[in-house]
């Protein structure tokens, strides 16, 4: 196969995803809505197809080694600034997107029944194509800065999913929560972007020689640079993938539709952040403090993963929190240098978890069936914890794990919370002085309307 | 220097005034004054282009220069080549969703006036017609809101607040702000240059509502029409255009002040974005939104970088069309249910889903985010402002993080939870209309921000004469 055949191929393998968006949101504006039947058709077939795609780049890559690069030139250029349009393929980005392809192509089969006549079938499908296409641009690009493009279709897709029952108010409260949560963490991916533009010159990924590695970000030459960038890259990594102590938003946001939930949080979305952490173990290489802190934060993660996750009454959130764990083990290995092993680990966690998601409404006839099948009840898990825990320690680690870290307790109503009530004192003095320079010129003044937060805080 | 294109636009704008004042009722006059945005868009997009894409044009203008002694062009130059079009499409949004309720003929007749303002001030260049049409243009903001307080007995608000007057308010910032550009041109003109730029940007930030000068702001997005809000506070066109020219100027801006501007601007947008989160009123979350991104703009426009300048000229079309399709979806809302709490959820996304699909895309191309043009704009304007500024850089990202929470709670707030079903209709066809429009160009300019972008670097929003020069050499 031709390198340029490779390279459109690579084009292809986003440029599908995006095509289904187009189908489904232009008719969707004018008011025209397929059927069912011909959403998950182009839905079908625009992942069918990217799955094709990625196994003949697969068969292509592993003959030649390397990696395939495609580039569709200068998106914009102004002086000596230009975002180019580039897209990698390698020893770890093709696995990914075939996976990711695979799994939204599956997904999308699976909900044709699953949500067959559920008001917002449309919407469901709509929204996975952008989610799938941002996933395969993530995956694919061949800079930080189209890593971002991606990275934010990813992040509201999943907040608008999280929302899907939206005559409730608890997933729209969960939803804006994931949405807030990804949106701060962020920010250390836009500023580690222009952080790697300012000291690198580009933001472009590179292939390290050696054809066991896989292509990461440039390296800037100082360690205190490459120190910086690598905790900024942590930072949006633990907002994507629930990592303490901005994990809260995950096991909540198992309110959407169980297709988008295993997908999301079972497979892809949460392994999004241990996929950028991969494109930039080059820097983490370089910067030790910054490899120690992604330790210290997984194994953090796993441990209270594993606590909580213990604590938890319901299906979903027990694997949520079994998915924090995972992806903290992940993290850490990453953080070790063990890239292979958390490629590996990412794909089998993925397959797996994705799988109990989907199976979890049927949790109580499966474990009906398997108490049937083995003739006894199930054995309790955890004995090991029983054992290894010091007995006076167990209440206080169950009341933790009940109140699940009180990360949330802190960050709602210690830190938001303080911030929010400080905000809102300074708009009530604006709003009073806005209210003096208005007043009637024969300086009768009366009390401003306030609204109900303003009104009990005066109270 | 006189730009026939958008002089074309103001006196179509200005024709059209009276006409839609005299309509019989609103419904009439909005579709009047729909009719007269539509020429004015088609004029400015017809003109553009074959300035662009003939000689003829251009031949024909020289032709008439010659004939009447005056420096003529089709277009306006440098990067304001397509703020007639942004203006245009200003005007569309502004006029074809004003709600009939809230926009009386005589409203619709204002905003058609601040319309024919803002596209004068990309015709001239000249300083003393550019000071003549701000104070125009607040004149008649101003107008509109007494008129408002008159009607409403005593000064009584929507709210039945007696004592809040946002025209008093309105008064108090925008005549030391008419005052004091006027008093700065004056003053560059005749050489106290330092002086004269000081008080110049002192009224700039007034009119900008930058932080701490922006009480007057909320309570005008409050209480005024949107279409007025729109068409007053969006195009802002000669502002932005006088700030950029007056750093380009031969001589700079004054040393401290070229400092000074971009930290302000910084602080303001974030300071800004923080408030806008904690709004409990739709209308105020609004005005903090755009009180937010423009302080970006001004960022951008102050940085001695030419990337950052690009960046932020592309924002400022961005954002006036953004804001504006964002503004009339926000009132078309209202039109519908009536004030708008960002309390608790309290919509019905299954009743209006283009409606609330249109809210998301236009607040969510505001903030900049991928698919529209406002992305390009803002990696342009963080990747220049870098190295200038790292900090103040920061503190724009922050501010853009934040301006998107704002823009995805109010979409959560307004559009989901349960509501008793009052049968709130869907986009109609004239909303559809105006907002494909809007929606089209960002969407489309999303895929090619190259065609709004100034890639040429001594092209990045330069007018042959400035602003400040032309107030130094044409003595106001």
């Amino acid at each position: 196969m031709s390198y340029s055949v490779q390279s459109a191929l690579l084009i292809a393998l986003v440029a599908l995803p995006f095509s289904a968006v187009l189908a489904l949101a232009i008719p969707a504006w004018f008011a025209r809505r397929a059927s069912e039947r011909a959403v998950t058709r182009v839905v079908g077939w625009a992942f069918g197809s990217a799955v094709i795609t990625a196994l003949l780049l697969a068969a292509a890559l592993s003959q030649r080694g390397g990696t395939i690069s495609a580039s569709l030139g200068d998106w914009f250029r102004v002086d000596h600034y230009a975002f180019s349009i580039t897209l990698v393929g390698d020893g770890l980005s093709i696995p990914f997107a075939l996976f990711s392809a695979a799994l939204v192509g599956l997904i999308g089969a699976f909900s044709r029944r699953y949500l067959h006549r559920e008001a917002g079938f449309y919407r469901f499908y709509l929204l996975l194509s952008l989610f799938g296409a941002g996933v395969e641009l993530v995956v694919l690009a061949g800079s930080l800065d189209l890593v971002i493009f991606g990275w934010e279709l990813v992040g509201l897709t999943s907040a608008l999913l999280i929302a899907f029952f939206s005559e409730r108010k608890k997933p729209v409260e969960h939803g804006l929560r994931a949405f807030v949560t990804y949106r701060a963490c962020d920010l250390g991916l836009l500023v580690a972007a222009v952080w790697l533009h300012f000291r690198a010159g580009e933001s472009t990924i590179i292939a390290v020689p050696g054809a066991r590695a896989f292509a990461g970000f440039p390296v800037p030459p100082g360690a205190f640079d490459a120190t910086v960038l690598g905790l900024l890259l942590l930072l949006a990594a633990m907002g994507k993938s629930a990592q303490v102590p901005f994990g809260g938003w995950l096991p909540r946001a198992l309110e959407g539709p169980t297709p988008s939930s295993a997908i999301f949080y079972g497979a892809i979305s949460v392994h999004l952040g241990a996929y950028l952490l991969l494109r930039a173990a080059p820097i983490l290489e370089r910067a030790p403090i910054a490899a120690a802190a992604v330790v210290l934060i997984g194994a953090l993660t796993a441990l209270h993963g594993t606590f909580v996750g213990r604590a938890q009454t319901d299906i979903k959130s027990a694997l949520a929190y079994a998915s924090m764990t995972q992806v903290g083990l992940i993290f850490v290995e990453i953080g070790l240098g063990f890239r292979y092993l958390a490629l590996v680990h990412i794909v089998g966690h993925a397959a797996v978890r994705s799988s109990q998601i989907l199976r979890s409404p049927s949790l109580l006839h499966d474990h009906h069936h398997l108490e049937r099948a083995m003739a006894e009840t199930l054995p309790r898990t955890g004995k090991h914890l029983e054992r290894w825990v010091p007995r006076a320690l167990q209440p206080w680690l169950y009341r933790h794990a009940l109140e699940r870290g009180y990360f949330d307790a802190i960050l709602r109503d210690h830190l938001i919370g303080g911030l929010v009530r400080t905000l809102r004192r300074i708009d009530t003095l604006d709003q009073r002085w806005a209210h003096w320079l208005s007043r009637p010129l024969d300086g009768a003044l009366e009390s401003p309307v306030l609204p109900p937060h303003q009104k009990e805080e005066r109270s | 220097m006189i730009a026939l294109t958008p002089l074309l636009m103001a006196l179509i704008f200005t024709l059209a005034a009276p006409l839609v004042a005299r309509a019989p009722e609103a419904r009439s006059a909005r579709r009047l004054g729909t009719s007269f945005a539509t020429a004015a868009l088609a004029l400015a997009v017809l003109l553009t282009a074959a300035d662009d894409l003939t000689s003829a044009p251009r031949a024909l203008v020289h032709g008439l220069s010659l004939v009447h002694g005056l420096v003529l062009s089709l277009s306006p130059g440098g990067a304001l080549h397509l703020m007639p079009i942004v203006a245009g499409m200003v005007g569309l949004l502004a006029l074809s969703m004003s709600p009939a309720e809230t926009h009386p003929p005589r409203t619709l007749a204002r905003i058609l006036q601040l319309l024919a303002i803002a596209s004068a001030c990309l015709a001239t260049s000249r300083p003393a017609l550019l000071v003549a049409l701000w104070a125009a243009s607040s004149a008649t903001a101003w107008a509109e809101l007494r008129d408002r307080a008159t009607v409403d007995g005593a000064g009584r608000g929507h709210r039945g607040d007696r004592a809040a007057r946002p025209d008093r308010l309105f008064a108090a910032y925008h005549l030391p702000s008419a005052a004091l550009v006027a008093i700065g041109v004056a003053l560059i003109s005749t050489g106290s240059r330092t002086t004269g730029a000081t008080l110049l940007v002192l009224g700039f930030a007034i009119r900008a509502a930058v932080l701490p000068a922006h009480s007057w702001f909320p309570l005008f997005v409050e209480r005024a029409p949107m279409g007025l809000v729109v068409a007053f506070a969006v195009p802002q066109l000669g502002i932005y255009a006088q700030l950029a020219q007056l750093t380009q100027s031969p001589h700079g801006l004054p040393g401290q002040l070229a400092h000074l501007i971009p930290a302000i601007a910084a602080v303001s947008a974030v300071c800004a974005a923080a408030l806008g989160i904690v709004q409990e009123n739709a209308r105020r979350g609004l005005a903090y939104l755009m009180m937010s991104q423009t302080a970006m703009v001004t960022f951008g426009l102050a940085n001695p970088s030419p990337v950052a300048r690009s960046g932020a000229l592309l924002a400022f079309q961005v954002l006036s069309l953004s804001l504006s399709g964002f503004a009339m979806t926000l009132t078309a809302l209202e039109a519908r249910r009536g004030a708008l709490s960002l309390r608790t959820p309290g919509g019905s996304f299954a009743r209006t889903p283009r409606l609330a699909a249109a809210f998301l895309i236009l607040g969510l191309a505001t903030v900049g985010f991928p698919l529209s043009a406002g992305f390009a704009a803002e990696d342009l304007l963080v990747q220049g402002a870098v190295e200038a500024s790292p900090l103040l850089d920061i503190c724009v990202l922050a501010a853009s993080a934040l301006n998107g929470i704002a823009v995805m709670r109010a979409f959560f707030m307004l559009f989901a939870g349960r509501r008793p079903q009052v049968g709130e209709q869907d986009l109609t066809r004239r909303e559809t209309y105006a907002l494909t429009v809007a929606m089209a160009a960002l969407l489309g300019f999303g895929v090619l921000p190259r065609a709004l972008i100034a890639t040429d670097a001594g092209d990045s929003g330069v007018r042959e004469d400035s602003f400040a020069h032309a107030a130094e050499h044409h003595g106001g």
